[in-house]
């Protein structure tokens, strides 16, 4: 009797053990896709920001919604009040913008000018660009954020 | 005794190396994160430096009469919104007509950088009728190739920090 409990003891040690590992390998995959997605969508945002900075005159400074399927800066760039507005939409061709169905993420550029008397001397404007993707994991997995910022110039 | 001290030991080698590899996980899955924040530590400074090197009197020597470059200054200081001091970069002859501003330094809130601002003079316009790359652009080495080159290594830690979650990142401009 004694012997037949500590064997399936250990049997059941031996399947519950790498069942759990499996489930949480699994739980960790999702986590992991997420935190790609909302890097590559940070990096989107910075993107477009640089971009817009490049060939238009002057940026507005604020907290802008990103959707970089669309090719004018307005339209690229919708200045918002609150980030939660800026949920981020996946289009049915698969693309992620301002179109489609809710996804958990949430994308919002800050644009800032930063005040630098070097730069004003030669007639130019710097500028502070902070991208900020945030989610929501689904269970037990806490919600997440990721932020990239860097620095720009316009003459 | 003796099979106690060798489970003891047994279970504390499996616990060190359990330690070792989860340190090591964290250490690698934080290494997408950190690359991307020294790159833009990296283009953030390229773009610092590109702001003044557009400026052709920035970084040159200018004839007062013709308004065009005759060299290199000695030094030129630059401020960038995300130090906390002003830097000055000195210029060294490192070949032929090509001329070298190098420097490396600290952010103000976190990361670092190094790097180096390349005059070619042979490919301003002062000694020949083309500024910029030209046709030769595809070349191994763009300092000789283009007229002025920014190669700017960035870190997401200070300079002298050895964490080994740094990573470093280049870009680079050719002008």
């Amino acid at each position: 009797m004694v012997e037949s409990l500590v064997a399936i003891t250990i049997l059941l040690i031996a399947v519950v053990g790498p069942l759990s590992l499996l489930a949480t390998a699994l739980r960790d995959s999702v986590y992991l896709r997420n935190e790609i997605t909302a890097n590559y969508l940070a990096q989107e945002g910075l993107e477009v920001v640089t971009f817009f900075n490049a060939t238009e005159s002057s940026l507005s400074t604020g907290l802008f919604c990103v959707d970089g399927t669309k090719e004018g800066v307005d339209e690229s760039l919708i200045q918002e009040n609150d980030p939660a507005d800026c949920v981020v939409k996946l289009s049915p061709s698969n693309y992620y913008g301002n179109e489609g169905e809710n996804t958990i993420f949430q994308r919002y550029v800050i644009i800032e000018e930063i005040s630098n008397d070097m730069v004003g001397d030669e007639e130019g404007q710097e500028l502070k660009i902070t991208s900020t993707v945030a989610w929501q994991n689904s269970g037990l997995l806490p919600d997440r954020d990721i932020t990239y910022t860097t620095y720009l110039y316009a003459e | 005794m003796l099979y106690a001290i060798l489970l003891t030991s047994a279970v504390l080698i499996v616990g060190v190396s359990l330690i070792n590899i989860i340190t090591r996980q964290l250490i690698l899955t934080s290494f997408n994160r950190n690359s991307q924040i020294a790159y833009y530590n990296s283009r953030s400074m390229t773009e610092c430096l590109d702001f003044y090197v557009t400026k052709n009197s920035y970084f040159l020597q200018i004839d007062n009469e013709t308004g065009a470059p005759t060299g290199v200054k000695d030094s030129e200081e630059i401020q960038c919104g995300f130090l906390s001091d002003n830097i000055t970069l000195n210029s060294s002859l490192v070949g032929g007509d090509i001329y070298i501003f190098e420097g490396k330094t600290n952010f103000a809130d976190s990361g670092s950088s190094y790097f180096k601002v390349y005059y070619n003079l042979d490919n301003l316009y002062i000694n020949s009728n083309y500024d910029g790359c030209g046709d030769e652009v595809i070349s191994d080495s763009f300092q000789e190739s283009c007229a002025k080159v920014i190669r700017t290594s960035g870190s997401n830690f200070a300079l002298d920090n050895s964490n080994p979650r740094k990573v470093e990142r280049i870009s680079l401009i050719a002008r």
